[in-house]
């Protein structure tokens, strides 16, 4: 397809009268036509245009779309057509010179908006505890507390499940299998509550009820909070919560039956209410459990993560893991980030191998920023004096491993890799439940995803 | 040696089209979508099964579809082929097939990079044949798919830089993220691939594009022939989008490469090429048509919507009609009004339609040419109106000041209402003012305003043009006359079926190729400058002024 370059005086041979008035096509021609001084006019207003074209053709559409006609060109311009007078402009130096330019963009920016995620996973976490601890000291019902813990776990998969879902149609709203999916979320936390205060035998009858009317608020109302924030309405999925947060306080204080119902309801139904509104369109996908089932692998995963913390936290205690319940922002910020940058680094690099070295850079950084703020943060909650527990030393050292763990299995799971995350995460709960130290589990569970992370880069479409 | 068969329709059997459109029928409104639902109720005694390419899935038709029509959506995005499981799932998961997937598509890659189009059709009829048995989603969407992607155009493009003549296309080097896009696009791109093309015994495809990608699986996969309609140029068309998008530059390329080598291909397969005027032609001989299979079939309206208008506005009013769109050129317009105002201060301009979503900064644009010129008193943006026909009532002269049309409606519905159109030289323009207007160059606004004071001065030649305008739609635009065309023009493509024991078209193009038999077509009129042969469905009239 191409031509030896042509000698200046071959040039001068190919152009001419016949080349230029269209007589002879120009592919008859053993050269590129030179600019006649007329066209010289249509060239200082594309030659900006004409180093980003391609291709003659293109720059004909262009000429076209100008206003200038075969006719035109032919009568005023002198040149043997569209055609040909867009080779004529294209044969110029500097056509399609700017093609080679790579235009990677600013470095990308850290989403600081995002980390204000974190206390809002918090806020129906806190409305239910305070319930759960009204509950209990009033009406002696030691399930309760079950229910929420089992209520709280189960929300960590099922927020994962609604935000698959969200992600399935990315161009709208899929009001239907969002609505469906936090509604399944709810009846799972109603039964689930009533099977966790019946199983462990706590509470009596009263108890089973007050459990499974709470583990069915939590669950509806931590789905509609990871609705809320997967479309974006922070400030919706904060409002939200604070009636019911006001009036658990309250109850918590004052421990009374209505008062604990009228929480209950708000904690269910004003997030409910305000999900509703935002789920209205209802999208393309069809509220159907075939729309939930491509979502249940990170759901599973989300719901072995939390397995582990409960494991976790039956070890060294609830406490321990506020830190990282606080920092859920700081966390999915910090994977946002590093998606963005592995992106820019694709638009720069052309080599795989380059990249994956830029890409491991990246990540493993991520997970460095993440686990020394775990620690500080860690650190800075132990000096709270009592109530507040105070973290044993192991506690405290196992911070950072556990931190870079959890951003390096969080940047995995997005990367079609929840199979084997799930896999890893039950084990780390298991082996937590049998006593194995987080001191020793946590760098462990880290090192085991070094070289998932390092496979990973090698997968092109993890720069997507 | 009889090469074809021909089956023309009889009384007993209706023909029945497999009717192929990318974001218009029956989806959307518009131009091109009343277009093919006049052809499908005009032939009532055809079955047409459409295959509408789309977006996203629609959920609901925007046209009522009559009896004889039936439709099914092929979207390029949503849920993948074989998403909801079943044989095309099983199959497409298969590593056996999955390699002969990545096989035919490290070939259209080649194909693309090296602007090969017999590359490109032999890689895309696998591609078509496999789309059949599984999905290609998973395939397409691998890593090994982005790799190949990759490797094959960095090398490439490595080798064509170093022996690069001064007129060949440029292929830049990709990044990663280049390559990325590319294989993502492409995925959806070829998802039509996936869909069984309609039992017919003629195909019609209504664009280029897409909507050929379809035909071409249908003449691949079943025989059927197919005709291809241009109102516009498909890919002059993208080349137009691409022209200020964002996108990065090797992406780009390759798109653009992707369109041109489809475009290619259907014009090439096409077993008829019907532009809708003969200015298109230029481009679809440029990139390969065969001009023996190019007939001109200019879109036809029904004049008893368009009645003669009675009398005329008493005020010197101007009419335009269209979506404010900066191809339609209204500051030249504005411009050139301004000047006509300045000879007559009692002058009105009436700018009637609506604004497309993202041409709103144009819209403001215009209005703060408009007020600017301190025309705000003479100048109205009407908007939307319910008749079209009040406002071309509205104006002794109707304007069209675009750079770019395709063969406009808003030209030949005026001019069947008695108006005569001051109107640009470009596209098909021409051929549908003819010498019932005045046609003057774009982007010239003191040539349009000279046009329309002429006009505006001079009511006996409004008068006469008025009514050479009307006299002309009613010989050469006329809807009867457009079906009329497509009428014959569908046992022309029919004819071109191969039956069961021939070989395919490649194997007969390697033995000197198929001929093209268009005896059916032979109606006694030629094109305007000879060479385009017989104009389908406008038999006896004169030719067309305009452009050759």
């Amino acid at each position: 397809m191409s031509r030896p370059p042509l000698t200046p005086s071959e040039a001068e041979a190919a152009l001419g009268f016949e080349l230029l008035s269209g007589r002879k096509r120009e592919e008859e021609a053993t050269g590129p036509p030179a600019l006649p001084n007329k066209l010289r006019e249509i060239d200082l207003t594309l030659r900006r245009e004409r180093e980003w074209v391609a291709d003659p053709l293109e720059l004909a559409a262009y000429i076209e779309a100008d206003g200038l006609s075969d006719e035109g060109l032919r009568g005023r311009y002198g040149a043997g057509g569209l055609f040909v007078a867009a080779e004529a402009l294209y044969a110029q130096a500097g056509s399609g010179q700017a093609l080679e330019r790579r235009r990677s963009g600013p470095a990308p920016r850290f989403p600081w908006v995002m980390v204000q995620r974190g206390p809002l996973y918090l806020l129906p976490g806190l409305s239910g505890l305070l319930l759960a601890y009204a509950f209990e000291s009033r009406a002696n019902a030691a399930g309760v507390t079950d229910a929420f813990l089992f209520a709280s776990a189960f929300g960590w998969g099922h927020s994962m499940l609604l935000a698959s879902v969200r992600y399935a149609e990315p161009f709208g709203v899929p009001g239907r299998a969002l609505r469906l999916a936090v509604l399944l979320g709810g009846a799972a936390g109603l039964v689930g509550g009533a099977v966790v205060a019946g199983v462990l035998g706590r509470g009596g009858a009263t108890g089973v009820v007050w459990a499974a009317l709470l583990g069915g608020a939590v669950a509806l109302a931590g789905g509609s909070a990871g609705t809320l924030l997967a479309l974006g309405a922070r400030a919706q999925a904060a409002v939200a919560f604070v009636p019911a947060l006001l009036l658990a306080g309250a109850a918590f204080l004052r421990p009374e039956p209505w008062l604990e119902l009228c929480a209950l309801a708000l904690l269910a139904a004003l997030p409910l209410t305000l999900c509703w509104a935002a789920t209205r369109s209802p999208g393309e996908l069809p509220a159907r459990w075939g729309s939930l089932r491509p979502g249940l692998g990170l759901a599973a995963y989300g719901w072995a993560v939390a397995l582990a913390f409960v494991a976790l936290s039956a070890r060294v205690g609830g406490w321990a893991l506020l830190p990282v319940v606080l920092s859920a922002g700081l966390l999915e910020a910090l994977v946002w980030n590093v998606q963005e940058r592995l992106q820019h680094a694709a638009r720069e690099v052309g080599d795989v191998a380059q990249l994956a070295r830029r890409g491991l850079g990246a990540v493993l950084l991520a997970a460095l920023v993440f686990g020394v703020w775990l620690l500080a943060l860690a650190a800075a909650l132990d000096l709270l004096p009592p109530p507040a527990p105070a973290l044993t030393r192991p506690t405290l050292l196992a911070m950072p491993a556990f931190g870079a763990a959890l951003l390096l299995s969080t940047w995995l799971a997005n990367h079609r890799r929840e199979p084997i995350l799930t896999g890893a995460w039950l084990a780390f709960g298991l082996l937590a439940a049998f006593g194995v130290p987080a001191l020793w589990l946590a760098p462990l569970l880290t090192l085991g995803l070094f070289p998932l992370t390092a496979l990973t880069l090698r997968d092109l479409r993890s720069y997507l | 040696m009889r090469l074809f068969d021909t089956f023309p329709p009889t009384p007993d059997h209706q023909t029945r089209v497999a009717l192929y459109t990318e974001g218009t029928y029956p989806q959307a409104h518009g131009g091109v979508s009343v277009w093919v639902d006049q052809l499908v109720r005009g032939l009532s005694d055809h079955l047409f099964s459409v295959q509408a390419i789309s977006g996203l899935p629609y959920r609901k038709a925007a046209l009522e579809l009559p009896p004889n029509v039936s439709a099914e959506q092929v979207p390029l995005w949503g849920a993948a082929p074989g998403a909801a499981g079943g044989r095309l799932a099983e199959v497409g998961k298969r590593p056996e097939f999955r390699e002969q997937v990545l096989g035919a598509y490290g070939a259209l890659i080649l194909s693309l990079c090296q602007l090969d189009r017999a590359g490109f059709i032999g890689a895309a009829r696998r591609l078509s044949r496999l789309g059949l048995s599984g999905s290609l989603t998973p395939a397409l969407g691998s890593d090994r798919a982005a790799k190949l992607t990759l490797d094959l155009w960095s090398r490439e493009a490595r080798v064509q830089r170093e022996g690069r003549g001064p007129l060949d296309p440029r292929l830049p080097a990709p990044s990663v993220h280049d390559a990325l896009q590319v294989q993502s696009w492409l995925e959806h791109a070829l998802r039509p691939l996936c869909t069984p093309p309609p039992e017919a015994d003629v195909g019609h495809a209504v664009s280029n594009g897409f909507a050929a990608l379809l035909a071409l699986h249908g003449l691949w996969q079943r025989g059927t022939p197919f005709l291809l309609t241009e109102h516009g140029i498909y890919l002059r068309e993208r080349y137009l989008e691409f022209r200020r998008s964002a996108h990065a530059p090797g992406f780009k390329v390759m798109l653009l490469r992707f369109y041109r080598l489809l475009c290619e291909a259907a014009y090439a397969e096409a077993a008829l090429v019907l532009p809708g005027s003969y200015y298109n032609r230029r481009w679809e001989e440029r990139l390969g048509a065969d001009p023996d299979k190019i007939r001109c079939v200019y879109n036809g309206i029904d004049p008893g919507n368009f009645p003669p208008a009675e009398g005329e506005p008493a005020e010197p009013v101007v009419s335009w009609v269209g979506r404010v769109d900066p191809l339609k050129d209204l500051e030249t317009l504005i411009r050139a009004f301004d000047l006509v105002r300045r000879r007559r201060p009692e002058a009105r301009l009436r700018l009637f339609g609506g604004t497309p979503a993202g041409n709103e900064a144009y819209e403001r644009h215009c209005r703060q040419v408009t007020a600017d010129l301190g025309l705000n008193d003479h100048v109205r943006f009407e908007g939307r109106v319910d008749q079209i026909t009040d406002a071309y009532r509205a104006g002794q002269v109707v304007a069209l000041t675009s750079v770019s049309e395709g063969f406009p409606y808003t030209v030949i519905e005026s001019m069947a209402m008695g108006r005569p159109p001051v109107a640009t030289r470009v596209g098909g323009v021409p051929e549908a003012v003819g010498e019932a207007g005045l046609i003057v160059k774009p982007r010239d606004a003191m040539g349009v305003a000279s046009a329309l004071g002429k006009l505006l001065d001079d009511a006996p030649l409004r008068q006469r043009l008025g009514a050479a305008a009307r006299e002309r739609v009613m010989e050469l635009f006329t809807l009867q006359g457009c079906l009329d065309a497509y009428r014959r023009a569908y046992p022309v493509a029919q004819a071109t079926r191969l039956p069961d024991w021939m070989p395919g078209p490649e194997e007969i193009a390697g033995a000197g190729g198929p001929a093209f038999s268009d005896a059916a077509l032979r109606a006694p009129t030629t094109g305007p400058s000879g060479s385009g042969g017989p104009r389908l469905g406008l038999p006896g009239r004169a030719a067309p002024r305009g452009e050759g």
